[in-house]
């Protein structure tokens, strides 16, 4: 029995030992964040901008389309939401291409930002408990491999490729997007914006 | 003895497992994986670049906003300020002069340049230089170079899904989005 015991033990402190030294390696170089915090950090930026507009734009005109072949505004939302969902499953090792889940169709703009929400926070929930050491490790597709920090990295450039499509939405329908109206109200307050 | 010897047996399985981890797992580095996303992202935006007709260059989806050439020139603006952060100068102007970059070829051309030039200083930093400490000048919160570069390739990304819809609202098909032939 005591055997045993000290096999397990053994066990699990080897098995730790690997992520431990990782966690080290690559939290040292930098006094600054952490490759799994940087990662956070840009995936909540993006999450915010995206859930803004999703609360801010007026829910008579979310069925807005600029022409009649694209998304609409409520699709493009639900569209993010469900390619969160899907680079999450990825994350946490499920098959590619496998059966997408999917909820109720959501019915209005609460239901909507509800989704949109849920789909970014339980996204930050899988990067947070990855964190560095789980990001390094391989994701098998069925065209390459990439590591967990590579999926996100995607998975950020794509909120960042749909809030782009937003802002011209907003645009279109002659109102400025919340992002833009924040930093005009930093620039009259003589502060130095962001590239937008 | 016994447990001696399991003990050994134990650490040789793995270290070997852990070899042979390392032995298949073909992932880049992460400086070479963020320079080929930038340049993945960066040639979305060129191939816009070069594809849209240059008559339609000025064209702008409501006065107060950017013309497609703006958004091109601001891109590569946008490019060389983040190489200049990367290494503590004080950043250029974040919108190239379109007096400067008068027709197409020369638009795309610095374009294009401002893309290579971010990978192959991505790739020269290496992964040293995405742990290196940075600061922007529009937040409080220090970050290092994997900060600044997921930054700089989301600007990108956010300013592509903006064109997208200038392609739509002028009748035409963005290039990503057409039949592969």
């Amino acid at each position: 029995m005591r055997k045993t015991f000290s096999l397990v033990a053994l066990l699990v402190v080897l098995a730790a030992a690997p992520i431990v030294a990782a966690a080290q390696q690559t939290a040292t170089p930098a006094a600054a964040a952490s490759a799994a915090a940087d990662l956070l950090a840009a995936w909540n930026r993006e999450a915010k901008k995206l859930i803004d507009m999703a609360e801010d734009f007026p829910e008579d005109k979310y069925n807005y389309k600029p022409t009649p072949e694209v998304r609409s505004f409520a699709e493009q939302l639900t569209h993010v939401a469900e390619a969160n969902a899907r680079f999450a499953g990825l994350a946490r090792g499920q098959a590619p291409g496998g059966p997408e889940h999917h909820d109720a169709a959501p019915k209005n703009k609460a239901e909507i930002v509800a989704m949109l929400k849920k789909s970014f926070e339980d996204a930050a929930a899988a990067i947070q408990s990855a964190g560095d050491a789980g990001l390094a490790q391989p994701i098998k597709l069925p065209t390459r491999i990439i590591t967990g920090y590579g999926l996100w990295t995607s998975a950020t450039i794509n909120a960042a490729e749909h809030y782009g499509n937003l802002v011209v939405y907003y645009r279109l329908n002659g109102l400025v997007p919340p992002t833009t109206r924040a930093a005009q109200e930093r620039q009259r307050q003589q502060q130095q914006p962001p590239p937008r | 003895m016994r447990r001696m010897f399991l003990f050994v047996t134990l650490l040789a399985l793995l270290a070997a497992t852990n070899a042979a981890a390392q032995a298949t797992s073909s992932t880049p580095t992460p400086s070479e994986a963020l320079a080929r996303l930038w340049t993945e992202v960066g040639g979305k935006v060129i191939e816009m670049a070069e594809d849209f007709p240059e008559e339609n260059y000025d064209f702008k989806p409501t006065p107060e906003v950017r013309s497609f050439a703006a958004q091109m020139l601001h891109v590569a603006g946008g490019n060389y300020l983040f190489m200049d952060l990367a290494q503590g100068k004080r950043p250029g102007a974040e919108d190239l002069s379109r007096e400067k970059y008068k027709t197409k070829a020369e638009i795309v051309a610095v374009l294009k340049k401002s893309v290579e030039e971010g990978a192959a200083f991505i790739r020269q930093q290496g992964d040293a230089g995405l742990a290196k400490a940075v600061k922007f000048p529009w937040s409080q919160t220090p970050t290092n170079g994997t900060g600044l570069w997921g930054e700089a390739i989301n600007h990108i990304g956010e300013h592509y899904g903006q064109l997208v819809v200038y392609y739509r609202v002028n009748g035409m098909v963005p290039p990503a989005s057409r039949p592969r032939r």
